[in-house]
C-alpha cells in the first residue's frame, strides 16, 4: 500500500527562509573593499543548497524503518572515516589547524564530522530506543556513552574542540529526552563540572559538598556513588594538569573569553572585532552589504564562523532578532515533531537533530556576543560550508519524514 | 514514554536561551552602540587633517606681503598601485613603471622611488614637500594619496618681517602680527576622508565627504610697500654711511594715524622684533616742540619771547647744561630752531611737575599705542612723585623717559594734523575670503593735545628748524619740510656712556598740511653724532624717493597746493658757533623767526617748483585758468578758445618751475 506523505510545510518554509537569509549573508560577506576569495563563494553555497534540497527530498522519501535499518552500517562507516581522518585529514580555511577535511588526490570532498553528527544522533536514538525504560544508573549508560564516545574521541584527536562540544551536547540532550532523571544527568556531568570549577578551590569545594548531597539523595549503587565522587576529586585535582596540557591557542581562547581586553591584537581580536561589528549596527544596521567592519576586512572569517556579526552590522538589532526568532520557531516546531512521533526512535532522532542545531546556534551566537569562549562552530543555514549545508538539509528531510509519519495533522503552526 | 513535562522544559530552555541571546544583542547593539561605533570609526577612518591656509597679508595698495603656499606631501600604497596583479600582470607592471617615472620626474630621490614601488610595502610616506605642478601626474594615479601641506612665505624685506612676524609650517604663529592677529588669519582646518582596512591599506571612501578647509581672513595693512622699500633702502644706506649700529624709520599718515612704513635694523642677529615698537629710547631734543606747544597753549610763553641762554653754558642745580649752538639769548622760536637746552629748561620751569607730567602723558608717552603687536613696549614715564630735582630739566631736554619710535612719531602726528592725538593703526582692513569687508580702520581721535592754532605755530617753528636750523640737511628743493632733530646720549647698564649717541630726526612733510610724519633714528652713528647731520639727510633721501615714486600714498593735489615758499631760502652755515652775527634784534626786543638774508648762491632755488595740474577734459578756457592759477604761463597749440583740453606738455603731475610755460593741447 502506497502512503501519501504530507510534508510539514511550516518546517520546510522555516528552513527555506533561514537558508535564503543565510545565502544572502554569504553573498554580503563577499562584498568587501579588499580583494577576497569570498566574493564568489555564494555561487557555491547556492549549489550546495540545491544539493541539500535534493538530499532532503531523498531523506524524506526514506521511511523511518529504513533509517533504523541503515543506522548500524552508517555508524560503522562514519567511525571508520573519522579514524581515517586522524591519519590523513587535511586542515583548511578557518579550520586550518584541525585535520577535519577528507581529501582524495588533493580534491577536498568535505568535512565528514558534519555528517557524523547526524549518524551519531541516529545511532544513539537506536540504542536508547531499544531499552524498555530510561537509564537509571551509570552502568545503564555504558552503551550510549560508547556510541558517542568513539567518534568523539576521533574528533578530539583531529583536534576539533567545537564539534566535540556538540557531541557532548547531543549526548545530554538525548539522554534527557529519553527520560533520564535530572539527578542522573547531573551525576554524569559532575566530573566535567568539577573540571571547570577547579579553577577556584572555594567554588570547587562548595560544588563538591553539593555533589555529596546529591549522591546521598539519589542513592545510586555504592560503587557508582564512590566512582562519581572519586571522578570529581580526580577532575578537581587533574584540572590544573589538564590546563597545562591544553594547546597554547586553546588556553588563550579560554583566557580571552574571561577577559577580551587581555590580548586585543591576537586572540582577543576576534571577539572585539565581532562586537564592534554587531554593536556598530545599532537598531537598523548599516544596510545590506554595507557593513564597514566586513568591507574593510576587520571581521575575521566573516563568511563562516563570524557570519552572525555581518547580520548584526548590516541589518542591526532587527535583523538579529528576526534570525534568532526564525531559529526559535524552527526549534519549537521540531520539538513538536519529536513530541508527536509515533515511536521512541523517531522521537529521539527528531529531538537529537534539533538539539544539534540548538547547540550550534547557542555556541556560535554566544561566541560572537562574547557570552561563550571562541570555538570554531558554524551557524546552521548561514555559515558557508558545503558539508554543513548538506547535513542541515538532510536533517530537515528526516524531520519532515518523522513529522509526516507522526500522529495528527503536522502542518499547523500550533506549537 | 515522552513525558509532557519534558516538552515544556525544552520549550522553556529554548525560550530562555533565545531571551538571553536577544537580550545580549540588545545590550551590545542598542545600549553600547556609541562605544562600538567609536571603535569602528577609530580603526576604519584614516582621516588626515587638511590644514587651512592662513589668510593673506596685503599692503595698503593691495600688494601681496605674506601668503601661504600650498604644497603636497605624497603617500603611496604600493599594493594598491599594483591592484589585481594576478588577473592582469602586464597592466599592473605598467602602472608601477608609470608611477616610478612620475616620481623621478618630480625629483623624488631614487631611494624613495624604489620604496614607493616596492609592492611588499603597504604604505610609504615620501619625505619632503612638492609643488602640485611638479607632482600632478603621480597624484592622479590609483594608490597615490596626496596630502596638502602649507608653507608660509614671509615678507621679502627685513622691516616687514619684523613687523609681520613669523608663522611656522604647522600654521602656528611665532611672533609679530601673525601672533597678534592669529584668530583672524587662522582658518578652520578640514580633513580628508580615507578608509583604512585591517592590513593598514588606505583608500578613498566613496561615501564619506571630505571636510574642506576654510582659509583665514585677508588682512590689509596700512603699510605702503613702496614707502617701506624706500625706508629699508634709506636705512641700510644710512647705517653704512654713518657707521651706526642700528636704526629705525617710522612713517605714518598724521591725518589717519595709519602707519605707512616701519623699517628696523639691528647689528644683533637675534633681534627679530619690530624694534620701532619694542625698543624705547631717550628721545632727546625731539621732545622740545611739545614743551613749546603746551606753553603756548597755556599762554605762558610767546614765540618771540627771548630767554637768556648765558652764552651756551649754564649751571642749573649744580648741573652743567650746554648748548651746541652757543648764543647769549634765544627767542622760543630759536630755542627750537637751534635746539637750545638752556633755553628749553628755563621755559619748562614755568610748568608745575604735574603739568609737565601731564603734557608728556597727553601726547601718549608711557602707555602702549594699542597697535596689535604682541610685544609692544609702553616706554617709561616716571610720575612726579618719583622725580628728583634734576628730573624736570632732564624731561625738558628729552631725557629721564623712554619712548618708542612709534610713540614719538604719533605724538608728532598731533602737531601735523592740527592738535589731535590719533590712535595709530597698522591694520587698514580685514576681508573675508569672498571679499566682504569685515573691518575697516576709521580715524580715531584719542584726545586733543593742543589747539589748532598752537599746532600751526609749532609747525612754523619746526619749519624753521629745517629752513636754516639744525635740520637744514633735511631740506628739499621743491617742498617745505618741517622737523626737529635730536642728539641724545645713550645709556648702557643705566649709565650715560661718553661718545655714544642716538641721532634722530622727526620730519613733517610737507610743512603745510602735512601728509607724512617721518621718524629717523640711528643708534651710535660714528661719522657724526648729530641728529641734524646723521638723521636729517636720511629724511631728505626718503622724501625725494617718495615724491618720485608712483604710489607712495601721497595726495598730489594737496601737494600741488603747498609749493615751497620762495622767501624761505635762508640757511645758517654749519660752522656757526655764535648766533650773534645772524640775529638782528628788532627794536621791540624780539627776534623774528624768519630771517631775510641776501644769499646769492641760493637764488636759483628761489624759484619754487610746482606740480602741473591735471586739466584733461577741461574746457580750454577753464584749463588755461587752472594753469594760470597754479602759477604757469600757458601757450595754446591752436589759437582757438573752443573745445576741450586733452593734455599738457610737460605732463600733468610733473614738477615745473613756477612761471615756466606750459603748452596746452586741445582735443581734436
Amino acid at each position: 500500500m502506497k502512503q501519501r506523505l504530507v510534508p510539514d510545510f511550516t518546517l520546510l518554509v522555516l528552513a527555506l527562509l533561514l537558508s535564503i537569509f543565510g545565502i544572502a549573508m554569504v553573498y554580503s560577506a563577499g562584498q568587501t573593499d579588499v580583494l577576497t576569495r569570498v566574493t564568489s563563494l555564494w555561487h557555491r553555497q547556492l549549489i550546495w543548497f540545491g544539493m541539500g534540497l535534493v538530499a532532503a527530498y531523498l531523506a524524506s522519501r526514506a521511511s523511518v524503518r529504513m533509517l533504523d535499518w541503515l543506522t548500524p552500517p552508517l555508524y560503522a562507516a562514519t567511525c571508520f572515516v573519522l579514524l581515517l581522518l586522524v591519519f590523513i585529514g587535511k586542515g583548511f580555511g578557518t579550520g586550518a589547524s584541525t585535520k577535519s577535511w577528507l581529501a582524495i588526490g588533493g580534491f577536498r570532498l568535505g568535512q565528514p564530522s558534519e555528517i557524523a553528527k547526524i549518524v551519531v544522533v541516529l545511532m544513539l536514538a537506536k540504542v536508547l530506543a531499544a531499552r524498555r525504560d530510561a537509564p537509571k544508573s551509570l552502568v545503564d549508560l555504558w552503551q550510549p556513552a560508547l556510541v558517542v564516545g568513539i567518534p568523539w574521541l576521533f574528533i578530539m584527536l583531529q583536534p576539533d574542540l567545537g564539534t566535540g562540544l556538540v557531541f557532548i551536547g547531543i549526548f545530554f540532550a538525548m539522554l534527557f529526552w529519553s527520560g533520564c532523571s535530572w539527578q542522573l544527568l547531573m551525576l554524569v556531568a559532575s566530573p566535567g563540572i568539577s573540571l571547570v570549577l577547579a579553577v577556584n578551590t572555594t567554588i570547587w569545594g562548595a560544588w563538591f559538598l553539593l555533589l555529596i548531597g546529591l549522591v546521598l539523595w539519589y542513592r545510586p549503587y555504592i560503587a557508582e556513588g564512590v566512582f562519581v565522587v572519586v571522578a570529581n576529586v580526580a577532575m578537581g585535582v587533574v584540572a590544573p594538569l589538564v590546563w597545562e596540557k591544553l594547546n597554547p591557542y586553546q588556553q588563550r581562547r579560554l583566557l580571552v573569553f574571561l577577559d577580551p581586553g587581555s590580548d586585543p591584537l591576537r586572540s582577543g581580536y576576534h571577539v572585539i572585532q565581532s562586537q564592534v561589528a554587531i554593536g556598530s549596527g545599532g537598531w537598523l544596521g548599516k544596510g545590506f552589504t554595507m557593513g564597514t567592519q566586513k568591507r574593510l576586512a576587520f571581521l575575521p572569517a566573516q563568511h563562516t564562523d563570524f557570519i552572525f556579526p555581518v547580520v548584526g552590522e548590516e541589518l542591526g538589532f532587527i535583523g538579529v532578532t528576526v534570525a534568532l526568532v526564525l531559529f526559535l520557531v524552527l526549534f519549537l516546531r521540531c520539538v513538536r515533531v519529536a513530541g508527536r512521533a509515533t515511536d521512541s526512535f523517531s522521537s529521539l532522532v527528531a529531538f537529537g537533530l534539533v538539539s544539534t542545531w540548538f547547540v550550534h546556534v547557542l555556541i556560535n551566537v554566544g561566541m560572537t556576543l562574547n557570552l561563550m569562549p571562541i570555538t570554531g562552530i558554524p551557524l546552521p543555514f548561514f555559515s558557508y560550508g558545503g558539508s554543513f549545508m548538506l547535513a542541515c538539509w538532510i536533517a530537515v528531510g528526516i524531520e519532515i519524514r518523522i513529522s509526516g509519519e507522526g500522529r495528527g495533522k503536522a502542518d499547523t503552526l500550533v506549537i | 514514554m515522552i513525558r509532557a513535562s519534558r516538552v515544556g522544559l525544552t520549550h522553556a530552555a529554548f525560550a530562555l536561551f533565545a531571551v538571553v541571546l536577544v537580550g545580549r544583542a540588545a545590550q551590545v547593539q542598542l545600549f553600547q552602540t556609541a562605544v562600538w561605533r567609536a571603535k569602528a570609526r577609530n580603526q576604519q577612518l584614516a582621516a588626515s587633517p587638511l590644514p587651512a591656509p592662513r589668510g593673506m597679508i596685503l599692503d595698503e595698495k593691495g600688494a601681496m606681503l605674506v601668503e601661504s603656499r600650498q604644497l603636497v606631501r605624497l603617500n603611496v600604497a604600493p599594493r594598491e598601485v599594483l591592484g589585481d596583479s594576478k588577473r592582469n600582470p602586464v597592466a599592473a607592471h605598467r602602472r608601477l613603471t608609470a608611477l616610478a617615472n612620475a616620481l623621478v620626474h618630480a625629483a623624488v630621490p631614487a631611494e624613495w622611488v624604489a620604496r614607493a614601488t616596492d609592492t611588499t610595502r603597504a604604505w610609504v610616506t615620501i619625505p619632503g614637500r612638492y609643488l602640485m605642478s611638479d607632482i600632478a601626474p603621480a597624484v592622479t594615479m590609483h594608490g597615490v594619496h596626496s596630502e596638502p601641506v602649507l608653507e608660509r612665505v614671509p615678507p621679502s624685506n627685513d622691516g616687514l618681517r619684523r613687523l609681520v612676524g613669523r608663522a611656522d609650517d604647522a600654521g602656528d604663529p611665532v611672533d609679530g602680527l601673525e601672533k597678534a592677529l592669529d584668530p583672524i588669519l587662522r582658518g578652520e582646518a578640514g580633513h580628508t576622508a580615507l578608509l583604512r582596512d585591517a592590513k593598514g591599506t588606505r583608500f578613498d571612501s566613496p561615501t564619506l565627504a571630505a571636510d574642506d578647509a576654510k582659509p583665514g581672513h585677508t588682512v590689509v595693512l596700512t603699510v605702503n610697500q613702496t614707502l617701506q622699500d624706500i625706508a629699508e633702502k634709506a636705512l641700510s644706506d644710512a647705517l653704512r654711511q654713518t657707521g651706526a649700529s642700528g636704526g629705525d624709520i617710522v612713517m605714518l599718515d598724521p591725518n589717519s594715524g595709519e602707519v605707512r612704513a616701519m623699517a628696523s635694523r639691528r647689528a644683533d642677529p637675534l633681534s627679530t622684533s619690530a624694534t620701532a615698537l619694542t625698543e624705547p629710547y631717550e628721545p632727546g631734543s625731539t621732545l622740545k616742540p611739545f614743551v613749546a606747544a603746551r606753553l603756548l597753549d597755556l599762554h605762558r610763553a610767546r614765540v618771540d619771547e627771548v630767554m637768556n641762554t648765558y652764552g651756551g653754558v649754564w649751571d642749573y642745580n649744580g648741573r652743567k647744561i650746554e648748548d651746541d649752538h652757543k648764543a647769549p639769548s634765544f627767542s622760543l622760536a630759536d630755542v627750537i630752531r637751534f635746539s637750545s637746552n638752556i633755553g628749553i629748561v628755563q621755559f619748562a620751569m614755568r610748568f608745575s611737575p604735574r603739568e609737565q607730567y601731564e603734557l608728556l602723558r597727553d601726547v601718549g608717552f608711557g602707555s602702549p599705542s594699542g597697535l596689535p603687536y604682541p610685544a609692544e613696549e609702553s616706554g617709561r614715564l616716571p610720575t612726579p612723585q618719583r622725580w628728583d630735582k634734576q628730573t624736570p630739566a632732564s624731561l625738558a631736554m628729552g631725557y629721564a623717559l623712554n619712548v618708542t619710535p612709534l610713540q614719538l612719531a604719533n605724538a608728532y602726528a598731533a602737531i601735523a594734523n592740527g592738535g589731535e592725538l590719533l590712535q595709530p593703526a597698522i591694520v587698514k582692513e580685514i576681508r573675508g575670503v569672498d571679499g566682504t569687508v569685515l573691518y575697516h580702520h576709521e580715524r580715531t581721535v584719542v584726545r586733543r593735545v593742543m589747539t589748532t592754532e598752537t599746532a600751526q605755530i609749532v609747525r612754523g617753528l619746526l619749519r624753521g628748524v629745517v629752513e636754516g636750523g639744525t635740520g637744514d640737511s633735511a631740506k628739499l628743493a621743491t617742498f617745505d619740510v618741517a622737523g626737529k632733530t635730536g642728539t641724545a646720549k645713550r645709556t648702557e647698564h643705566g649709565k650715560y656712556v661718553a661718545g655714544k649717541y642716538t641721532a634722530s630726526f622727526v620730519g613733517l612733510f610737507p610743512a603745510d598740511n602735512p601728509q607724512l610724519v617721518l621718524l629717523i633714528k640711528l643708534d651710535n652713528p660714528s661719522s657724526t653724532i648729530f641728529g641734524g647731520k646723521a638723521a636729517a639727510p636720511v629724511s631728505k633721501v626718503v622724501l625725494q624717493a617718495a615724491i618720485a615714486a608712483r604710489d607712495a600714498s601721497l595726495n598730489r593735489t594737496n601737494l600741488a597746493a603747498v609749493p615751497k615758499r620762495v622767501e624761505a631760502t635762508v640757511s645758517l652755515p654749519d660752522s656757526v658757533t655764535s648766533a650773534d652775527s645772524l640775529v638782528r634784534v628788532t627794536e621791540s626786543g624780539s627776534v623774528p623767526y624768519v630771517y631775510r638774508l641776501d644769499s646769492p648762491k641760493r637764488s636759483s632755488a628761489a624759484v619754487a617748483a610746482r606740480t602741473i595740474p591735471d586739466v584733461h577734459g577741461f574746457a580750454v578756457r577753464r584749463a588755461v585758468y587752472a594753469l594760470h592759477r597754479a602759477g604757469f604761463r600757458v601757450s595754446l597749440a591752436v589759437i582757438d578758445g573752443s573745445g576741450s583740453a586733452s593734455g599738457t606738455a610737460p605732463a600733468a603731475g610733473t614738477l615745473a618751475p613756477s612761471g615756466s610755460t606750459v603748452r596746452l593741447m586741445r582735443a581734436p
